[in-house]
């Protein structure tokens, strides 16, 4: 009888120890939400409010991924249009350089033509070395000054003036070629044949140097179409 | 005696490491007080059985533990299906708590008569 009460009374102590221990953790959680203000709502509408939230989250989220792409798409639109704007600039130069409307620069030869008291250049002496450069793969070319285009005109009036592009020139001429000089250098230096021996073989001065850094102006007159048009 | 003094101590002690324990979520909460409740339950029929004469350790510790895992197994499930059990089970209790009650209340009331009665 005394061990049974014994049994008794330890289950009984064991099991007030859990009750009150439980009571009181449920005491301080309870407490401890009502802090929070959320016991006041009912959890189903907590779940529901958490899902309206994630929805909207979800949606918002969507929504900047479409922006993201079409901020995308109009950026790479952006970037073709420069490209080609780009590219279009680019041989739009390009036209220009070659038509003569650009100052240009670049390595080449410059020569000078001296009129002595035996012999004199005639204009067509020049359109000659002119003709002659463009053989050897002259780029650009110029006249004292005058750039040379594929409208300039050479001409003598009353064998006194020499006129290029309209201009008057006289001499010395300096010819400035922008062009490959190796070519360039090979052509014009040729033993005999060549322009410069040529030249000097019939009392004409001429001078010829290599320079790496030519300046040659642009044409400085409006290029004007008037009956020309595209065939189509 | 001996039984009330380990009441007393048990509560004490029950009370301290309640209060060093840590909080439960809130999701649960809902468990630990069913199975407080249900505890409870079995805590006042006991006494009454023992009023009786017809106390049992085995059926009081069944009861303690079963009805109180019953009573949260069917929280759960009232939870999983949206439909509130767990006021059934507190309603359940709670009305045998108030059976057991009036049972003490009237063995003692009837032991007090008796003893102004031979007065």
């Amino acid at each position: 009888m005394g061990k049974e009460k014994g049994i008794l009374t330890f289950v009984i102590f064991i099991i007030s120890i859990t009750l009150t221990a439980l009571i009181s953790i449920q005491f301080k959680t309870v407490n401890e939400n009502k802090s929070l203000g959320i016991e006041s709502m009912q959890e189903e509408e907590l779940r529901a409010q958490i899902l309206e939230w994630k929805t909207k989250y979800e949606d918002i989220n969507k929504k900047i991924e479409s922006n993201n792409e079409k901020i995308n798409e109009y950026s790479n639109t952006i970037q073709g249009n420069k490209q080609a704007s780009e590219l279009l600039e680019k041989e739009l130069n390009e036209y220009n350089m070659l038509v003569g409307k650009t100052n240009v620069t670049g390595k080449g030869v410059v020569l000078t033509l001296t009129d002595t008291f035996l012999t004199t250049y005639t204009s067509s002496n020049l359109a000659y070395i002119i003709n002659e450069l463009k053989y050897a793969g002259a780029e650009a070319i110029s006249i004292n000054g005058q750039r040379i285009i594929n409208m300039t005109d050479i001409v003598m009036i009353q064998t006194r003036y020499i006129l290029v592009n309209g201009q008057r020139i006289s001499a010395p001429y300096e010819i400035k070629v922008i062009g490959d000089q190796n070519k360039l250098n090979e052509v014009l230096t040729f033993p005999n044949d060549g322009l410069i021996d040529y030249y000097r073989n019939n009392d004409y001065t001429i001078e010829m140097s290599l320079q790496d850094n030519i300046h040659i102006p642009a044409y400085n007159q409006e290029i004007e179409l008037k009956y020309m048009e595209e065939a189509k | 005696m001996i039984v009330i003094i380990a009441i007393i101590l048990g509560c004490i002690i029950g009370a301290i490491i309640g209060n060093f324990a840590p909080i439960i979520s809130y999701t649960y909460s809902v468990y630990l007080a069913i199975g407080i409740i249900a505890a409870l339950d079995s805590v006042f029929g006991g006494v009454v059985s023992s009023l009786k004469k017809n106390f049992d350790l085995g059926i009081f510790l069944s009861g303690f533990f079963g009805n109180a895992i019953l009573a949260m197994l069917l929280t759960y499930l009232g939870q999983r299906l949206n439909v509130d059990i767990y006021l059934v089970s507190i309603f359940v209790f709670v009305s045998r708590m108030f059976n057991n009650l009036g049972f003490i209340r009237r063995h003692y009331l009837d032991k007090f008569r008796k003893k102004t009665a031979k007065e």
